[in-house]
This record gives structure tokens, sequence and C-alpha cells, in this order.
């Protein structure tokens, strides 16, 4: 039985992955480039994608290697799937247990990469941080500073200013 | 304690005044040093007043720019302020379940998207200028901020919410009536539609249903038993997903296709023909749910049709004449389900007797027993009126399970049949069924010849609920009955660690029998032990104890219960 056709991808620090081709072609944008450039034994780099964040991506990417892979023109604002939106299969939801820093890294290699499935597990997970809260611990959650101004601040706490046009 | 943000403002402070005093040839402290400082004359003096006012004027505005400039780069440094704007707006839709087909929660559309706008000034802009956002217009949404939030949807399209959803007041008439007279122009843009309208605004619901709705996706209407004449009048090309729930629609008026989920509930259904047809003609069907339908067979083919659902996961037939369901078994081929229910109902339209309906499943088979290869945990659950049966992948995960619902069919025994001679739960395949729960339901008179054999088929039974009505004390014994197997000795259920004789009074003797017996002699340390030739393998301890209208448990019977046992957790349960 031949092997399966492998790649190596290269993080921006220099860490090299050798990795199935069908592993890897989970990201659209390595997907492309592979068409792009043709079968070669360079490795792919990575610049935006550190090592630490592509090993976590590459995880995603072996435990989901058979799934159907979404409609490239797939909208999340016109998604047709039934589910509540911040639902995530159990697999998904461990594998994203992972702290804050490494959270938001995972969404922008995501987003970078064209991995849309792993782009939607990282936002419905901030999406269920977020349910819920006050704008208070919103802030506190994601360290975000209250930047209103006094006069903001008080057109916000009357009722219904905000949906007035700026 | 200062933080990380005002030690770096402080630094960046001090390497200011550092910097100007070394540009104007003065060092921090010689400022105040009166030896440095005194003046040779008087203009000497008034520059000595004023140069270190400029000099602090120019300090201060220094220290101000990098306050603001050492504010944004750490505002910048923080992880979500480093994701893409169009991530953000994704992660937005995700908190306000902007596409959901209804409201998943009672707070409503406007006050939860107030929440992220008041967050910051940053996600205040981009929640005010982005359209989609605002395309969700809920009748709880006050009349006079409507126009405001349609002008500011844009074009995006739009989702129209009206009505009561669990945990909503009921409108007014005055603002139901309202709404959908704003909403009735944008028809063209609407997307999603939920509609569940006080009944005294059905007429106007029904305007609503007759409009020209070309970008129509998903549609949830609870029509309150109205009847509409002509629904979806003019063509809904993109409608992929269609609730009705007590609703009456002249069919013949409908050419639905391509849709992913069909949902009738306690309505007018369509003729088996007609609702073959919209099967046939939706090859990504993912979710057929019929419930209390009675759907006319009188048009329907003789010999069913060839339907491939590959994508149908989820189907529910409870409530349906016989002869639909029959012809629905036959006509629907789809590889896996995760929710499989049925329950037949014998009408007018059938012959007076219930149908053998195991042929018209038999193609199905593979797809249940390809829900239970990948299950981790069972519930079963046995009542006077059917079985039901989950089938869940993980146990802690709620989002994937399997479901099968036998009832309606006058013999428990033969559904019971059905269900174990095409659910394997013991097949090699089906190794990961790691913990099961059985429950014998109300009302049910228990029979060693149909349901005792049901603990037999299922591995790895952890839980046993009893809350039937006649046969506990059967039960009991049955449980309680040394099995010999050569130079082996064990019992049923092994594994059972909570048992709950609930319900209808439990004879206290049978308790205590069930308890001496199963875990009287059972040593304290090992699992197994030897006496003589023979090895006894004891039932694991038990855990939980449960004893329902005992009227004679007292606390001596439970402590009785308590050392007989091992178990600490006995309650008596009144």
């Amino acid at each position: 039985m031949s092997a399966a056709p492998q790649v190596t991808l290269e993080s921006s620090d220099g860490e090299k992955f050798k990795v199935d081709k069908e592993v890897a072609e989970r990201s659209v944008l390595i997907k492309n480039m592979i068409e792009d450039v043709g079968e070669s034994d360079n490795p792919i780099p990575l610049p935006n994608v550190n090592a630490s964040v592509l090993k976590k991506v590459l995880e995603y990417c072996e435990h989901h290697r058979g799934d159907p892979l979404p409609a490239a023109d797939a909208d999340p604002s016109n998604d047709d799937n039934r589910k509540r939106a911040t639902e995530i299969s159990d697999w998904d939801q461990k594998f994203i247990q992972v702290d804050q820093e490494m959270l938001f890294e995972i969404i922008l290699a995501a987003n970078y990469m064209d991995i849309k499935p792993l782009l939607d597990v990282g936002c419905k997970t901030v999406a269920n941080m977020i349910k819920g809260k006050t704008p208070e611990e919103i802030r506190k959650l994601f360290n975000i500073v209250n930047d209103f101004t006094p006069e903001e601040e008080a057109q916000i706490k009357k009722e219904n200013e905000w949906a007035e046009d700026r | 304690m200062q933080t990380e943000s005002e030690t770096a403002i402080n630094e960046a402070a001090c390497a200011i005044i550092k910097s100007i005093c070394m540009e104007s040839g003065l060092h921090g402290e010689s400022l105040l040093d009166p030896a440095v400082c005194a003046p040779a004359s008087p203009a000497e003096a008034q520059n000595a007043i004023d140069a270190p006012e400029m000099t602090l004027a120019t300090l201060d505005a220094s220290m101000k720019a990098h306050i603001v400039q050492a504010r944004k780069e750490r505002k910048d440094m923080l992880p979500i302020n480093r994701l893409p704007v169009e991530v953000l707006v994704r992660i937005f839709h995700n908190v306000m379940d902007s596409d959901a087909l209804c409201p998943a929660t009672n707070i409503p559309y406007l006050t939860r998207l107030k929440t992220l706008a008041s967050v910051c000034s940053a996600w205040r802009r981009l929640v005010s200028g982005t359209p989609s956002l605002w395309a969700v217009l809920e009748s709880t949404c006050p009349p006079t901020f409507l126009p405001t939030v349609i002008r500011k949807a844009k074009e995006s399209p739009l989702s129209i919410r009206c009505g009561a959803t669990e945990g909503y007041l009921d409108l007014d008439q005055e603002n139901a009536t309202e709404f959908l007279r704003s909403v009735i122009p944008l028809a063209n843009k609407w997307a999603i539609l939920y509609l569940n309208p006080p009944a005294f605004t059905q007429p106007l619901a029904h305007q609503v249903l007759g409009q020209n709705m070309p970008n129509l996706r998903k549609a949830w209407w609870t029509g309150n038993g109205g009847f509409v004449a002509e629904p979806f009048g003019r063509p809904t090309p993109r409608l992929k997903e269609l609730r009705l729930h007590d609703v009456s629609i002249n069919w013949s008026f409908v050419e639905l296709k391509d849709l992913s989920a069909l949902v009738l509930v306690d309505s007018l259904a369509p003729s088996l023909s007609h609702l073959l047809a919209i099967l046939e003609r939706s090859p990504e069907l993912e979710l057929v749910e019929l419930r209390n339908l009675l759907v006319e067979t009188g048009d329907a083919p003789s010999a069913a049709p060839s339907i491939v659902l590959p994508h149908l996961k989820d189907l529910t037939l409870w409530n349906v004449n016989q002869q639909a369901v029959s012809l629905l078994f036959r006509s629907i081929h789809t590889p896996r389900f995760n929710t499989f229910v049925i329950a037949p109902a014998m009408t007018h339209y059938d012959s007076g007797t219930f149908l053998d309906l195991n042929p018209d499943l038999e193609h199905l088979v593979p797809a249940i027993q390809c829900a239970i290869t990948k299950g981790k945990a069972v519930e079963l659950t046995i009542s006077v009126h059917g079985v039901g049966i989950v089938v869940k992948r993980d146990t802690n995960d709620g989002c994937f399970m399997f479901r099968v619902g036998i009832s309606g069919v006058p013999h428990l025994q033969s559904h019971l049949g059905w269900v174990q001679s095409n659910m394997d739960f013991k097949a090699e395949s089906v190794s990961g069924i790691r913990e099961a729960s059985v429950v014998f339901d109300w009302d049910t008179r228990l029979e060693r010849s149909i349901h005792f054999q049901t603990l037999e088929w299922i591995p790895n039974i952890i839980e046993l609920t009893i809350r039937a009505y006649d046969g506990a004390s059967g039960l009991i014994q049955y449980l309680t009955e040394r099995i010999c197997d050569g130079n082996k000795v064990e019992w049923r259920c092994p594994r059972l660690r909570k048992v709950t004789f609930g319900g209808y009074p439990t004879a206290l003797g049978d308790v205590l029998e069930f308890a001496r017996r199963r875990y009287g002699d059972r040593p304290k340390s090992d699992m197994s032990g030897e006496k003589g030739e023979i090895t006894i393998h004891w039932p694991d301890p038990l855990e939980y104890l449960g004893v329902g209208g005992v009227e004679d448990m007292n606390s001596e019977t439970l402590e009785k219960l308590k050392e007989i046992t091992g178990c600490t957790d006995i309650v008596g349960i009144h």
C-alpha cells in the first residue's frame, strides 16, 4: 500500500511540520497554494502562524480530516444549519478549551489559513463567553477599557439612545 | 498595586521627563535645587520662572500624547482587538443568534444588541455600522424605534419575529398589528419568518403569508388553528426550512422543493402523494417531523417510490396514520439516523387492524444500527405506551443523540421484539456503550416474559428506575437470582449501582430481600471470591437506593438497609 502524500508546513518561527496532504488541505489557503505551485518538496511557509498555534490547528485538521468540506461560498449570516448558532460538538469543545491568548491565536490562524469550520468553532466559543454577560463583565473578561467619554456614558444610559444614527 | 498598563504609562512618563530635561539642559532634581537655580538679575529671575513653566507645559502635552499612544498600543495588543472586523462581526452574529428561526432567549434582541454596543467605543461603532446586526425585527421592538431599525438594516435580508415565544409576554393588539403592518411592505427582503401572533391578528398574519417572499429561507408559523386558503401563493425558491404548527393551508397552492427541514404539527397535512413529491424534490432534507397528522392516502401510489435522502438524520412520525407511515418507510432511504421516532396511529384510513410495519422498516435497520454503533450511553424507557431509547454519543454530549420512540401499536411485546431483533447493542461493532439506564415507567405492569429480558440485551446497565404499577416484586426477585454457569456464579445486571423503586408502593419485605440476597453476603473489598471450587462474581456495590411509597419505612429500616448493602445514600421517596 502506498503512503499517503505528504506536505511540509513551516511556521513563522521556522518549525517544520510534515503532515498528510489531505490534512493540510483542510486549509483552503494551503489547498490553493498546492494547486498553484504544484507538488513540491519545499516547505509551505505560514508567516502568520507560530509553531505552537500551528500544532494546535493541525490537531484539529487531523481529527476532522474525513469531514465534508463546507461550501466555498458559505456565509455565516446565511447559514442554513438548523443547530443553534452556539452549539459546538463535544470533541471541539474539549479541543478549544485553551487560554484566551491561544483561543484568539487559533481564530486568527483559522481566518488566515481559511479553515471555516475551525473559525466557526472559535467564534462560537467566544460568543458563548459573551452571552448573558453585562457590558462590565464583558470588559473584565477581555480586559477591554471602558473608553466612553462621560457624555457618551450618559447617552448610553438613556434608554434606546443607541438606536439613533451617529 | 499598579496594573501592567499603569506601569507602562508611568515608565513612559519618566522617559518623557528625562528626554525633555536632557533637551533643555536641566536635570529633574536640579529644578528644585535653589543653588542651581538662583537668579543673578530680575530678568533672569523672570526667565527662571518662565522657562520651567514652558517646560512643564511641554512636558504635560508630551506626556498626555504619550499616554494616549500607550493606551492605543495597549488596546491594539489585546487579543480580542487583534481580530479582523469581519471576524468580530461573525462573533457578534453568534452572540445574537441572528440566524435562528426563533429567539433562543426571552431577552429582546435589541436589548442584547445594546449590551454589545455598550462595551467600548470600537464595539459601539462596529454594531452601529453593521446593517446585518440590525436586520432582526422583533415584535418586542418599540414601534417608535422600528423605522430606525429598518433604516439601519439597509438592504440586509430580514428576520421577522412576531409573537410569543417561551418567556415572552403576549403582544397587545395595537403593537402586533402595527408591527405586522410595518413589516409587510418589506416582504421581498424577508429571509426568516417566525410568526406566532396573537389570535386576533390572524387575518393580518394570513395576509403576511400571502406576500411575495422571493428571499425567504426559513419559516415557522404557529397559526392557532387558522386556515389560509392561498399560502405561499407566489414562489419561494429559496425556502429551506418550513415549520407549521396548528395551522391549515391549502396545499394545492404550495410547490415546495429543495427543503432541508419539514415540520408539520397538529396541522392539515398534504395528501400522501403531495408529501412524497415534496420529499422527492428535496434531496437535501435533514429533518422530517410529522406529528398528530392525518395524511390522506387516497391518492397514494400503489408502489412506493424510492426516495434517497442521504442527509436525513431526524425522522419523527408521531401519531400519523399507519398507512401513511408504512408507505413513507418503504419510500425513504437514508444511511444514518440521529432521531427515529415512530408512533403509528390507527385511523379511519386504516383497515381496522394494526399493520406489521417490520417489513417496511427492514431497509432502515442499518441506518439505526449505525447510530447505535457510535453510541456511548443508552437510556431505555419502557412504558405502557411504548419504548423510548436514547443513544448518546457521549455521556456529556447533548448535541448528538439518537432517539427511538415506538408507540401506538397494541402489543408492547411485538415492538420490544422488533427493537431487540433490530437494535443489537451487544454486537461486536458496538463496543462503546459504557453506561445504560433503564426505566420501567408509570402504569406499566411488569411481566417476566416481556420486560425482564430487556435487561439482558442492553449491556452495562448502571441505573434502574422502576415506577411500574405492578410486578416490581417479580423484578426484585429476578435481580436477586444467582445465575450459575458451570462453576461460576453471578447476578443479572452486575454493574447496576443506582436503583430506584419509585411510584407505586413497594413492599418493604421485597426491598430488604433485594438488599440481602444481592449485597448481603458480599465481601467488602473483593469483587469476586471463591467458595470451594465455585467462583462468585459479585455485583458492583450499590451507590444509591431510592424506595418510594413505603409507609413503614423508618429510620431503623433505613439503617438496616445501609448496613446490609454498605450503601450510605438510601432515601425513602414519598
